[in-house]
């Protein structure tokens, strides 16, 4: 198969799980639109050095995680990482069952978006691999760093989330 | 509750890979270029080095032939690390590997920039050691390593405004994910 003709099927069949990354990074549509661009220039000269060690799914969200932080790098501060209430994935942050139940509450998802937002860089990334639905295995492969401290460190996010979000209910009960 | 538009759907797909494909073709065309540029000064060097000697010149002069060979050499191996470098910033690596290089890359003084400025050094030198050493010549050589100071005070000022905050930034996001 051509570089070209390869390289128009992984765009077919990977550009929603691209949109939802930059959408996760970015919540200006034209710099969301900018940085998806960027993310399919580096696919193409990265397409070459592909060995299939990883999944291609891997593959294309490495691209998209280092893209985005690199995109965002000069404006890290203003990153808002945005999470869509119909998210299939949501539940993921939100398994206490007392919490499920009010998880559907819009205020608590707000209050669940801005606390995702007072979180680092790196613990935004993160979390926005879980909502995507990876493994601790997949998330270890495409950030780089063991499985254990992956596990560490959603486990420190959701534990922090909680106690915030426990505390929302709590104050409002 | 945030809802988001299609970020993509003004993206034609055929324009992209067409340009995409210019890019590659320009990136390698540039590249090779430049390699033979400056490798096609190395044996130019190496003919007047020879004459130099040949011809019976003084002690200087071969020297300051040899400190042209020198600088075209460091600077033909520089280019080619550089370029490779570039050509191969790789963002399908693991995350925190691909931090680890950019953080490299954005250092203010990476143990190669001292070649450079040792290239350099060599280039400017040669016109003042291809003669006896006098008090002119001190006086040269007094100038040009206050230049070189300057240049690298612009360097460090143009590095601090450019390109600090984001080895910043990038450390800070290496420190997160190893600790």
């Amino acid at each position: 198969m051509k570089k070209e003709e390869k390289f128009n099927q992984l765009v077919a069949e990977n550009s929603e799980r691209i949109k939802r990354i930059c959408s996760y990074y970015n919540s200006n549509v034209h710099d969301q639109q900018d940085m998806y661009q960027e993310i399919l220039v580096n696919i193409w000269k990265s397409l070459d050095n592909f060995k299939g060690k990883s999944a291609i799914s891997t593959w294309i969200y490495r691209i998209a995680v280092n893209v985005s932080l690199t995109y965002t790098g000069k404006a890290y501060k203003r990153m808002q990482l945005t999470v869509n209430s119909d998210h299939i994935h949501l539940n993921s942050l939100l398994d206490d069952e007392s919490l499920e139940e009010k998880k559907m509450e819009e205020e608590q998802l707000e209050i669940l978006d801005q606390e995702l937002n007072l979180l680092s860089v790196i613990d935004k990334t993160l979390i926005s691999l879980v909502l995507e639905g990876l493994s601790i295995k997949e998330i270890s492969d495409v950030i780089g760093i063991s499985e254990s401290n992956v596990k560490v460190k959603i486990h420190r996010i959701k534990a922090q989330l909680k106690t915030k979000l426990g505390e929302y209910i709590y104050e409002n009960a | 509750m945030k809802t988001h538009k299609d970020s993509t759907q003004e993206i034609d797909l055929g324009e992209l890979t067409s340009r995409l494909k210019n890019k590659d073709q320009g990136y390698g065309n540039l590249a090779k270029r430049l390699q033979y540029v400056y490798w096609a000064f190395l044996p130019i060097s190496i003919v007047l080095l020879l004459i130099s000697i040949t011809e019976g010149s003084n002690v200087y002069e071969i020297f300051g032939s040899i400190c042209y060979f020198l600088a075209f050499l460091i600077f033909a191996l520089l280019f080619r690390f550089y370029s490779k470098e570039y050509k191969h910033v790789d963002y399908s690596e693991p995350t925190l590997v691909m931090l680890r290089k950019a953080a490299d890359r954005y250092k203010p003084f990476r143990s190669k920039s001292y070649w450079a400025i040792l290239g350099l050094f060599l280039v400017v030198i040669k016109p003042i050691v291809d003669k006896p050493i006098t008090q002119e010549s001190t006086f040269d050589l007094l100038i040009l390593l206050g230049l070189f100071v300057l240049a690298v005070l612009v360097g460090m000022i143009a590095w601090t405004i450019r390109d600090k905050a984001l080895r910043d930034h990038i450390l800070v996001m290496i420190k997160d994910l190893e600790g």
